[in-house]
């Protein structure tokens, strides 16, 4: 009896404060709904004690870890706030949709406690890939067989984290990969402006060096062969003058063609 | 006569299943392009540089030209890792038509299945 007029009377003043009270009235006009998520509400204040497992069950006598408990409900997400999208992960398998799905609920509840902002799975459109060879080994040139692979794939995008926590999600994927599902991830960082004009501007090895080569062949990934041309160039052999005689010893030493047939005879 | 392949027992074998003398002679040409692919860019940079002086070009092509024929990237040829068969090899997979139906029906081929339409 007195738990249910107490639980009348909390809604009484709850209607009456919400309907009459000017005061409430002003405060619902002026109040900003808008989400806010601040470290308050995101974590637990300092030295809190903070529950990592559920109750125990009755039939083993044992609690559940919290984030256990959590697979029965759906994927929780951080709100995009800022929209930068910091990485891509592509996720590929020939066989099925069942293990893409499971492992990209694992990648985005580990992006959750991550604090990072996701979005996804997106499916995207399937590759086929097919070929078409001959039947037997010899002949029968006719008859054929097709054969084909497809390629299922998931995108995972994710938002506004710094790069390093991006890493620790990677690695996570790293550590427990799922046999028969392959990762890909695509990072994105912002530069400055500043860095296209220092790209356009001559380097003082270009300077010094106008003809031969310049200062990016030397950082490419052939960078050995930009060195190896600046070895050679150092070499007489290839700075001297030309002279018409030893353009005439040069293509003496070429292999001279044969004789004709008629000469022979 | 010198030797068509000089060298050729120094270098190691592949590790397929089966080594035909058509795949030991192609793996000498990948092992001896390899060791010489820094030299053969830089001559044929130096032969193609419009920039450059006429003599040092024609010094390059001539060097190049001098280098054995098996330092030649176009003497490179896929082959079948598994019979070292040279025709119709699917590059995918690196086997030949013939190994490949085998291997596919096998299940061996990862998400390879026959299809029809």
């Amino acid at each position: 009896m007195l738990s249910r007029s107490l639980a009348s009377l909390a809604a009484t003043t709850r209607f009456v404060g919400r309907r009459y009270s000017p005061a409430l009235r002003f405060y619902s006009q002026s109040v900003d709904d808008t989400p806010v998520f601040s470290e308050k509400h995101l974590y637990p204040a300092a030295n809190t004690f903070v529950q990592s497992s559920t109750t125990p069950v009755p039939a083993t006598n044992r609690p559940i870890p919290l984030n256990v408990a959590l697979t029965d409900v759906a994927v929780i997400r951080h709100p995009v706030i800022h929209g930068d999208k910091v990485a891509e992960i592509t996720l590929a398998s020939f066989m099925s949709t069942k293990d893409l799905d499971f492992y990209a609920d694992f990648l985005l509840r580990a992006a959750f406690y991550l604090k990072i902002p996701a979005k996804g799975p997106t499916p995207l459109p399937r590759k086929y890939k097919k070929w078409t060879v001959i039947r037997s080994p010899f002949v029968q040139a006719k008859s054929k067989q097709n054969f084909e692979r497809v390629t299922y794939r998931r995108v995972i995008k994710l938002y506004d984290a710094n790069p390093e926590v991006v890493q620790i999600l990677l690695s996570i994927a790293n550590k427990y990969p799922l046999a028969g599902v392959g990762v890909k991830a695509v990072l994105y960082t912002n530069e400055s402006a500043e860095v296209v004009d220092a790209m356009d501007l001559p380097s003082d090895f270009e300077l010094e060096n106008p003809l031969a080569i310049n200062k990016v062949h030397l950082d490419a990934a052939d960078g050995e062969v930009a060195h190896k041309v600046l070895e050679l160039l150092k070499d007489p052999r290839f700075s001297e003058e030309l002279v018409s005689e030893q353009v005439q010893e040069k293509s003496a030493k070429k292999p001279t063609e044969k004789p004709a047939k008629k000469d022979e005879q | 006569m010198p030797p068509r392949f000089p060298g050729l027992k120094q270098v190691p074998l592949p590790g397929g299943p089966k080594n035909t003398t058509y795949i030991i002679r192609d793996n000498y040409k990948r092992h001896m392009y390899a060791e010489n692919e820094v030299a053969r860019k830089a001559l044929k940079y130096l032969a193609h540089n419009t920039s450059l002086p006429m003599k040092t070009r024609l010094e390059a092509q001539l060097q190049l030209h001098q280098m054995p024929h098996y330092t030649r990237p176009t003497e490179i040829k896929n082959r079948c890792i598994e019979s070292g068969y040279g025709r119709s090899v699917i590059k995918e997979f690196r086997v030949c038509r013939i190994k490949f139906r085998e291997l596919a029906l096998k299940g061996e081929l990862p998400g390879v299945r026959s299809s029809s339409w």
